[in-house]
């Protein structure tokens, strides 16, 4: 009934009665929408939107996405609260370390005059082979050295910072 | 189009940073020529309107996605095509049949060209129509799109339009001749 985009011949109008068409299409799209159809145009729009100054309009969220957000809420306080009590010790860890550094330093510094004292000139061969014996054994303090005056200075910060023995 | 709040474009941008005047400003620009459309295209009045109130809420949710690459009034009639045949799926579907006379509704009370035998049989004779020539005319004369705009919107080349357009018109022009056989518009093809 309808005709298909492949139509058949028609009579081809006059160009004047082709132009009256198009001036009395172009007229419908100059009419005014009824006022009924425009007020409930504004009650829908005012009851579906948000109220001016609500805030920029926002990419809806899907709702898998929504739920994956909202799951991952109680994940993340787990991992967080794991990350907690895993940083703890470690903290404690670094203090001593950054405590035993200086006294480390220490035990270094009043070992350098032991091995300043040793390495005085005697004179002999002999004394000299024996220097640098002593020189080797108490130049270097030893990793039990270190590892005690570490203690030693660790105890003494701590005394200072309590101000009792630990 | 621009005005006193500026271009279509201006207030799409202010409409997507939250400002609701923005978008009513756009909705009064735009919402009678849409519902001019709506209406030939779905011809049936509640189906316009649903398809108008549809347009401009799809509009809305579709600010975050409107990137400027086609007109405001593109879009919006882009937007409003779809919600009227959504609209025309949805009536046949429930429906077994939809014909020009049955679509044709009264013309709405104080419409000052109810008494106009020639519009009345335009309409009759626009709703006669196939789907392509009636969408060409419509997006061409009565929303006043471009060739290629309107090509753009239907997914056709422009030279489709114009000929659909053309065709169109000639067919409203010869049901006009003849306005007590309106029917004769679908019959000659």
């Amino acid at each position: 009934m309808n005709h298909g985009p492949d139509i058949p011949d028609f009579d081809q109008p006059p160009a004047a009665e082709l132009e009256r068409v198009r001036l009395l299409l172009v007229g419908l799209g100059t009419e005014r929408a009824p006022a009924d159809v425009t007020e409930r145009l504004q009650r829908v729009l005012d009851a579906a939107l948000p109220a001016p100054g609500a805030g920029a309009v926002r990419r809806r969220r899907s709702p898998w996405l929504r739920r994956a957000l909202l799951g991952a809420v109680p994940v993340a306080a787990v991992v967080a609260a794991a990350l907690v009590v895993m940083q703890s010790p470690s903290d404690d860890a670094t203090v001593e370390q950054a405590a035993q550094a200086p006294a480390a330093a220490e035990a270094l510094s009043s070992a350098a005059p032991a091995a300043g004292d040793a390495i005085q000139p005697t004179g002999t061969g002999a004394e000299d082979g024996a220097v640098v014996e002593t020189f080797k054994s108490e130049a270097v303090p030893s990793r039990e050295a270190i590892r005690d005056a570490g203690r030693e200075a660790h105890r003494e910060a701590l005394r200072l910072l309590i101000g009792s023995p630990p | 189009m621009a005005a006193r709040g500026g271009t279509d474009e201006a207030l799409v941008r202010r409409a997507q940073r939250g400002d609701r005047a923005a978008f009513d400003e756009l909705v009064v620009r735009h919402r009678d020529r849409l519902y001019a459309v709506t209406l030939r295209l779905t011809r049936h009045q509640a189906d316009a309107e649903d398809a108008l109130q549809e347009t401009f809420l799809n509009a809305y949710r579709g600010l975050g996605r409107f990137g400027g690459r086609s007109r405001v009034s593109t879009w919006l009639y882009r937007i409003a095509v779809n919600a009227s045949y959504d609209l025309v799926a949805r009536r046949r579907s429930r429906e077994t049949s939809l014909d020009a006379d049955a679509a044709t509704e009264p013309a709405a009370p104080g419409d000052p060209f109810e008494q106009d035998a020639q519009r009345r049989a335009l309409e009759r004779a626009l709703a006669g129509l196939s789907d392509e020539f009636r969408e060409a005319v419509v997006l061409s004369d009565i929303a006043g799109l471009g060739a290629e705009e309107a090509a753009e919107l239907l997914g056709v080349p422009a030279g489709t339009v114009k000929s659909r357009v053309y065709r169109g018109r000639a067919l409203l022009a010869a049901a006009l001749r003849e306005p007590t056989d309106p029917d004769r518009v679908t019959e000659d093809g």
